[in-house]
């Protein structure tokens, strides 16, 4: 038979554990479901805008939630929620692994998933010079000449760690210029072994068995091929699917989901918060996951505690 | 059971051991390393009886992780009397690990 839960929360970053933290604390029995708990911020290199840490690593920063989630019970599963079904009033939870959570409630925190270039052999080259995860495969590109794809904090952050580690690292934004905040701005500008390549983008991967260089759609220095060992992608995520559609959830023009100010969203008994959402202007920090987590547990405290 | 290559020759580990192995390329800092690793500790004593499983840090391994051309962790790869089977990069769901060692073992054994 199921296990039974008063709460399911389906993801583990920042809005994810918040809500466990506060649902604990309203001795609401939770299970937390989440593939990789920390979520995205576990990757990050450096955070300096999180409040009562002047610096803190992504990974650091997910561990001390984690852990803060766990101090107030929150159960924390890992793996993928496949399907949820609506079941006798609540919600039947079915994970990859076959094995089913029955919940009353639900919050989603699934946040978002990075975007790809889209280029047809991007996949060939995953591992082979192609990655995702600067923190994690960084070091692999000691003293070589790597390249960054994207102009936002995280691509920006990005490249600054990798600065550190390898010889030269090329910043490549599609849009004439960053889109970060000016003291990551001033950061990577002031780095001498970071290139920018602004309004540019790269179109073809080259190489036979690893990456051995990328096109780009301008020409560079008068060339149109950029010779590098290393290609990081960091062109921002998006919203994932495939729950919210077999739910019915309403979401915006993007793929968010629509929420009130409470979380709630436009199914009774599912709520939202993070990411994943189109709250918090969009903003996408931990700091905003965090408050819409909070947001979120309270209402669903709310909800179980109105008279029937 | 996983057994950290601590101090031993892998290759030696390779050549002597006549069971599949599926070798684990990990590091301390890398966050889906660490989601994987109560996945394959489970999975290595599902299948003690059958494969070798060893975890092998990049950080203390350097040479090893050039030698297999590893370029992204976590990264699993499964050897048959030596030679590289198949390879799975990136975090995995249980079934795509016990789907790569139950190729290997069918291999392995005809």
């Amino acid at each position: 038979m199921a296990k039974r839960y008063p709460l399911i929360i389906i993801g583990g970053g920042p809005a994810g554990l918040t809500a466990g933290i506060y649902a604990g604390r309203s001795q609401i029995k939770t299970l937390l479901i989440a593939e990789q708990p920390g979520g995205a911020i576990a990757s990050a290199h450096r955070i300096q805008n999180f409040p009562s840490h002047q610096e803190i690593s992504g990974l650091e920063l997910a561990n001390q939630v984690i852990a803060q989630a766990q101090r107030w019970q929150t159960e924390i599963l890992i793996g993928r929620a496949g399907r949820i079904i609506r079941e006798n009033g609540g919600f039947l939870v079915t994970t990859d692994q076959g094995e089913d959570y029955q919940a009353e409630a639900i919050l989603l925190a699934l946040g978002t998933e990075k975007k790809k270039l889209g280029l047809p052999n991007e996949d060939q080259f995953l591992g082979k010079g192609v990655s995702y995860c600067a923190l994690c495969d960084g070091n692999f590109f000691k003293n070589k000449r790597v390249a960054v794809g994207g102009g936002g904090d995280a691509a920006v952050t990005m490249a600054l760690y990798l600065a550190e580690i390898a010889q030269e690292v090329f910043l490549i934004s599609l849009r004439p210029e960053l889109d970060c905040s000016p003291s990551w701005y001033q950061a990577v500008t002031q780095q001498n072994n970071i290139e920018l390549i602004c309004g540019n983008q790269v179109t073809e991967l080259i190489g036979s068995e690893k990456l051995a260089a990328i096109k780009l759609k301008n020409p560079y220095q008068g060339q149109a091929e950029l010779p590098i060992e290393g290609l990081f992608v960091e062109i921002g995520s998006a919203p994932s699917s495939t729950l919210t559609e077999p739910l019915g959830l309403a979401l915006d023009p993007e793929g968010f989901v629509k929420v009130e100010a409470n979380g709630r969203t436009s199914q009774p008994g599912i709520w939202a918060a993070g990411d994943i959402t189109g709250n918090s202007n969009k903003l996408r920090q931990a700091i905003t996951a965090c408050a819409e987590g909070a947001i979120a547990a309270d209402d669903i405290y709310r909800y179980f505690k109105k008279p029937s | 059971m996983i057994t950290p290559l601590n101090n031993q020759d892998f290759e030696k580990i390779l050549k002597e051991n006549h069971q599949p192995v599926l070798a684990d390329f990990w590091a301390p800092w890398c966050r889906p390393c660490q989601m994987m690793m109560p996945i394959i500790d489970q999975i290595a004593q599902e299948y003690a009886d059958r494969i070798k499983t060893i975890k092998i840090d990049i950080g203390e391994h350097e040479d090893l992780a050039e030698k297999f051309d590893v370029l992204s962790i976590p990264t699993f790869i499964t050897f048959i009397a030596g030679q590289e089977d198949q390879r799975l990069i990136g975090q995995q769901t249980p079934e795509a690990i016990k789907t790569m060692i139950e190729s290997a073992l069918k291999k392995a054994h005809g």
